[in-house]
């Protein structure tokens, strides 16, 4: 990477005086530094060895008759902006040193303190080579962010194209195992009954993944943020889960539902989500019991969702909100694990963080924010 | 009473058969005819080529994802036609869209219905449809 540990520096030499020429090759010699080096004198052959010799770094006389140490300069920026350069001069005053270093030039060496240039080379490199690596760095943090990006976005596609094209086949599949049950139960023996059950309940199970699938792969794809007035939305999902409400007696209270801007359907998704859990994991004869609380905080919206419930354990604070994640066994449950993926991925969508408080047996309070300028 | 003609306009012959066994069950008499893609369903409805002693429908069942010509392509042509447009057309889709409901309507489909999952709620859509348009309401008679 380091030019000075492999390969002598290539220095490009801008200088008219054969004196000054020679007290310079002089310095570089006695300063130890391997180095090789073409000289120039005037513009043309200057612009032409930036390109031809491709050296390290330049040192540059600041008055050539014709010519200057400011024109070499600014056709450095141009063409090679990262190569250091040094203006090495016995007429430069301090002044317009402070000029040319705040205009990007990258050392002056006063021709009376000539037994610095090797060392203010030798810094200018190392300088240049930690610059040019920082600037790959970043360049290759951008390019994996692009990528990360961009795959993400193919797995978005993917997921809604996959569940979308997949609900088609499925609904043959369920639709007919139903007739078949409906129309040939009594023609069959009761193993054969059993297998067409097993059969059914996988079909519409598969039908609840796919369908909450196709949502969580919808929410980046359609948003429509204008005024929602949650109170409206909170009463659609209780109604939507009137079954669940009505079968297991479940107490809802409302502290507070603001006026917010978001995408309705979301937050009725978001709501719908978090509620539809309070009440499916409820505590074993125990009545549920669920507030929703809101506040206005500076920049956000604070929600709070509690609970009586069976209540979370720590340990998997992270893990409840990755998709497909769950917690329960297969014979206990009910969810598909898409829905508190599908309430993150809201929350985030609305500039907002999700979170839960718990303890096993004592209940969990959901909290998330809405940002308050979602536009 | 003569039966009632009800013209599906369906690409999917497994929806096709659904459809035909959910209206088996009816109380009236219902007569079902198949179209497979839109250009089907024009020559049905204005009578042409193999359906030229095709029967005027009182109900049409349309799906809007079909080949040749689309479910809204047809349901332009037919509520631009003077006979046909007081046909009642109910859109039968997968398409829960947004845009896809609006359009309908616009375009002045009587209904839009959602393809539903599992024969049970097939069944009960056959129900309700025959018991609202050949049940309930009134429209003017043709032939």
């Amino acid at each position: 990477m380091t030019p000075m540990t492999n390969k002598p520096v290539r220095i490009l030499i801008l200088e008219h005086d054969p004196d000054d020429i020679e007290l310079l090759q002089r310095e570089l010699r006695k300063g130890g530094l391997e180095y090789v080096s073409t000289l120039v004198h005037e513009s043309r052959t200057f612009e032409k060895e930036l390109k031809d010799y491709n050296p390290d770094i330049i040192l540059a006389d600041y008055t050539i008759p014709g010519f200057d140490g400011v024109a070499a300069f600014n056709i450095k920026k141009e063409s090679c902006p990262d190569t250091p350069f040094i203006i090495v001069s016995g007429t430069i005053g301090e002044e317009n040193a402070v000029e040319l270093i705040k205009a990007g030039v990258t050392d002056y060496v006063l021709k009376e303190n000539l037994f610095t240039v090797v060392t203010k080379i030798k810094r200018a490199l190392k300088e240049a080579t930690e610059y040019r690596e920082k600037k790959e760095q970043a360049k290759m943090l951008e390019n994996y962010a692009r990528e990360l990006e961009r795959s993400n976005q193919e797995l978005e596609e993917f997921a809604y194209i996959a569940s979308h094209d997949l609900q088609e086949p499925l609904r043959m599949i369920g639709s007919f195992l139903q007739l078949l049950q409906q129309k040939y139960e009594a023609k069959l023996d009761k193993e054969a009954n059993e297998y067409i059950y097993f059969a059914v309940d996988g079909a519409a199970r598969m039908k609840c993944l796919i369908d909450d699938l196709l949502n969580y792969s919808r929410i980046n794809r359609d948003q429509t943020i204008k005024p929602v007035d949650l109170s409206v939305i909170i009463n659609e999902v209780l109604s939507n889960l009137s079954a669940s409400i009505n079968e297991t007696g479940a107490l809802i209270t409302i502290s507070n539902a603001p006026v917010l801007n978001a995408d309705p359907v979301q937050m009725l998704q978001l709501f719908q989500n978090l509620i539809g859990n309070a009440i499916r994991y409820r505590k074993e004869g125990t009545r549920p019991e669920i507030n929703i609380q809101a506040w206005k905080e500076e920049t956000h919206w604070l929600f709070a969702i509690k609970d009586n419930g069976i209540g979370i354990e720590s340990q998997y604070s992270e893990k409840i909100f990755v998709i497909f994640q769950q917690l329960h066994g297969k014979a206990e449950n009910k969810g598909t694990g898409i829905g508190l993926a599908i309430a993150k991925k809201i929350v985030v969508r609305h500039g907002g963080k999700i979170w839960f408080e718990s303890a096993p047996g004592k209940g969990t309070t959901f909290y998330f924010t809405i940002k308050s300028e979602n536009i | 009473m003569r039966p009632i003609e009800i013209l599906l306009v369906e690409d999917n012959p497994g929806d096709a058969l659904l459809a035909k066994v959910a209206f088996e069950n009816s109380r009236s008499p219902i007569n079902m005819h198949f179209a497979v893609d839109g250009m089907e369903a024009i020559d049905f409805l204005s009578k042409k080529g193999r359906f030229s002693d095709a029967i005027t429908p009182d109900l049409i069942l349309l799906d809007l994802n079909l080949p040749k010509k689309s479910g809204i392509e047809v349901l332009i042509e037919i509520k631009a036609d003077d006979q046909l447009k007081v046909i009642p057309v109910i859109i039968l889709t997968t398409s829960d869209a947004e845009q896809d409901i609006l359009m309908s309507y616009k375009l002045h489909a009587n209904s839009f219905v959602n393809k539903p999952f599992g024969f049970e709620s097939f069944s009960e859509i056959a129900r309700s449809i025959e018991k609202f348009w050949f049940g309930v309401v009134k429209y003017p008679k043709h032939d």
